[in-house]
């Protein structure tokens, strides 16, 4: 990996970082005023019944959570071809793996019923798995590239 | 276990604690702003007893009943009624008159229609605020046609005694009476005392508002909404695509959008009076001795008109609580888009209404 790669590597943890912390907002702001403004509640409601109509929810649900276990699968299989890891490492990769469980099991357990806002939260909540398993393949690059330069 | 292990372990709760969220925790109050005003508490004692059809009260009347000055004294909730939480009630934790309880307006109404709810929850929701058919309940809230839905909904159900504070918060801190910002719970009870509705008749179906429309001459269908929502211009709403009106509708005014009620509500936030009233319904297309069914939007703004009826006498009304909301969800009902007064007016159904037009 050349120094430009790497230099690569972190614009792209930067901007991965403030695309999750703004879904993470979104996600917060959509619950909040969900459960607080009328207008938003409607607003949602609305847009629930319209997306269903437009989409195969179902489908789009069950691709969702495939694609989060195959990404924790990914970052496990990454995780154990290094026998050492850094702790910044083994911090993103614990982070990684708990947003995306997280999201499995927000996808899995929660519905329209319990939250009016579900719909948006998910998208949210799958943004954010996204970008944390770029942030962390972005990382173990780095780490990979830096352990090969200590062999030379 | 050593120091990354513990770290490990601090982010791992630290994440589960953020995802799986907390709670808000109800506001503490704290100390009583006071607003005084020489004299207030002699006006509140010379507050005139009211009918008990009578709806809209002064601040001095609401005064009166606290200080044990009516016959309403002895048993009666004060109530401010907001959508949402108190935490979420800028009336209320910033300061409310004293003893009053928080009530959501969604404890009367919802999905799928946002229509009110069935007799069984809105009586659960009145015994749950410790309400029951001869406790006498007066209301006030920021929004004139929210808390004119509650008080509709709590005579629908068979409250005998309802009243709105005219003018609302500003009228009783204008009258010189104080503020509390103590939270205040109801007590609960458990009998209503009656089966709710008691008056089912002031209730209008969308299906009874469609056969009407074609079947009784006397019917109107009285639309409580803003010109431009009137003639299919808009929707009103963000969450509402099609604009139109059911056919066979009539204009009663109300504002100049979903949100404003200048036509129904005076400067200083108080309802308009019968006569005041009269005057505006003059020169539209119904009278006094038709049946007037009022609708609008969702059915907020259309329970004030009612409520100007009801406090006068008249029984020859109802709401059509489904409003447009309800009647463009079906395709096959008959619309009209336009001023049928002009004659600029196009009769179709709901399904060939296009889609563009809600409120951005």
């Amino acid at each position: 990996m050349t120094k430009r790669q790497n230099k690569v590597c972190y614009i792209c943890i930067i901007l991965c970082i403030v695309l999750e912390i703004t879904a993470a907002i979104g996600a917060y702001a959509a619950n909040y005023y969900t459960k607080t403004r009328m207008g938003m509640l409607r607003h949602v409601v609305y847009l629930n019944g319209k997306w269903e109509r437009l989409v195969n929810i179902t489908e789009l649900k069950w691709l969702a959570i495939l694609i989060s276990i195959i990404l924790i699968i990914f970052v496990y299989v990454l995780y154990k071809k290094q026998k050492k890891h850094s702790m910044t490492v083994k911090l993103v990769t614990v982070i990684t793996t708990v947003i995306s469980l997280w999201t499995v099991f927000y996808l899995l357990f929660y519905n329209t019923g319990i939250n009016r806002a579900y719909y948006i939260l998910s998208i949210c909540f799958i943004m954010i798995t996204v970008f944390q398993h770029i942030i962390c393949y972005c990382l173990y690059s780095i780490k990979v590239k830096n352990q090969f330069n200590r062999r030379d | 276990m050593n120091k990354r292990n513990l770290s490990l372990l601090f982010v791992l709760i630290l994440l589960v604690s953020i995802f799986t969220g907390c709670s808000q925790e109800k506001k503490e109050s704290s100390n009583a702003p006071a607003t005084e005003k020489p004299a207030a508490e002699e006006q509140s004692q010379k507050a005139e007893a009211v009918d008990v059809k009578k709806v809209f009260v002064s601040p001095e009347w609401v005064k009166s009943v606290i200080d044990g000055n009516q016959k309403e004294s002895d048993n009666y909730i004060i109530l401010e009624a907001n959508w949402g939480t108190a935490d979420e009630s800028p009336d209320y934790n910033t300061g409310h008159i004293p003893g009053a309880v928080h009530v959501d307006i969604a404890s009367i109404e919802g999905e799928p229609y946002w229509n009110i709810k069935t007799p069984e929850e809105v009586e659960q929701a009145m015994l749950d605020l410790g309400i029951t058919k001869d406790k006498t309940v007066v209301l006030y809230g920021a929004d004139v046609s929210g808390t004119a839905r509650v008080v509709y909904a709590y005579l629908w159900a068979g409250v005998e005694n309802v009243k709105v504070l005219n003018g609302s918060l500003n009228a009783w801190t204008n009258a010189g009476f104080e503020l509390e910002t103590t939270a205040n719970a109801a007590t609960p009870a458990t009998d209503f005392g009656a089966k709710v509705p008691v008056h089912p008749e002031y209730w209008t179906s969308i299906e009874d508002a469609a056969k009407r429309l074609n079947d009784d001459s006397n019917f109107r269908l009285v639309s409580i909404r803003s010109y431009k929502e009137f003639i299919g211009e808009t929707s009103g709403y963000s969450y509402i695509d099609k604009a139109g009106e059911p056919k066979g509708a009539v204009w009663g005014k109300a504002g100049s959008d979903p949100y404003h009620m200048e036509d129904y509500i005076h400067e200083d936030g108080t309802y308009i009076t019968m006569d005041e009233m009269k005057e505006l319904w003059k020169d539209l297309d119904f009278t006094l001795d038709n049946h007037l069914a009022f609708y609008c939007g969702t059915g907020w703004r259309a329970t004030i008109p009612f409520l100007v009826m009801y406090e006068n006498g008249y029984t020859d009304m109802s709401l059509y609580d489904g409003g447009w909301y309800q009647w463009q969800m079906n395709d096959d009902l008959p619309v009209q888009v336009g001023d049928p007064n002009t004659g600029d007016v196009l009769y179709t159904t709901v399904g060939e209404l296009p889609n563009d037009k809600a409120a951005k």
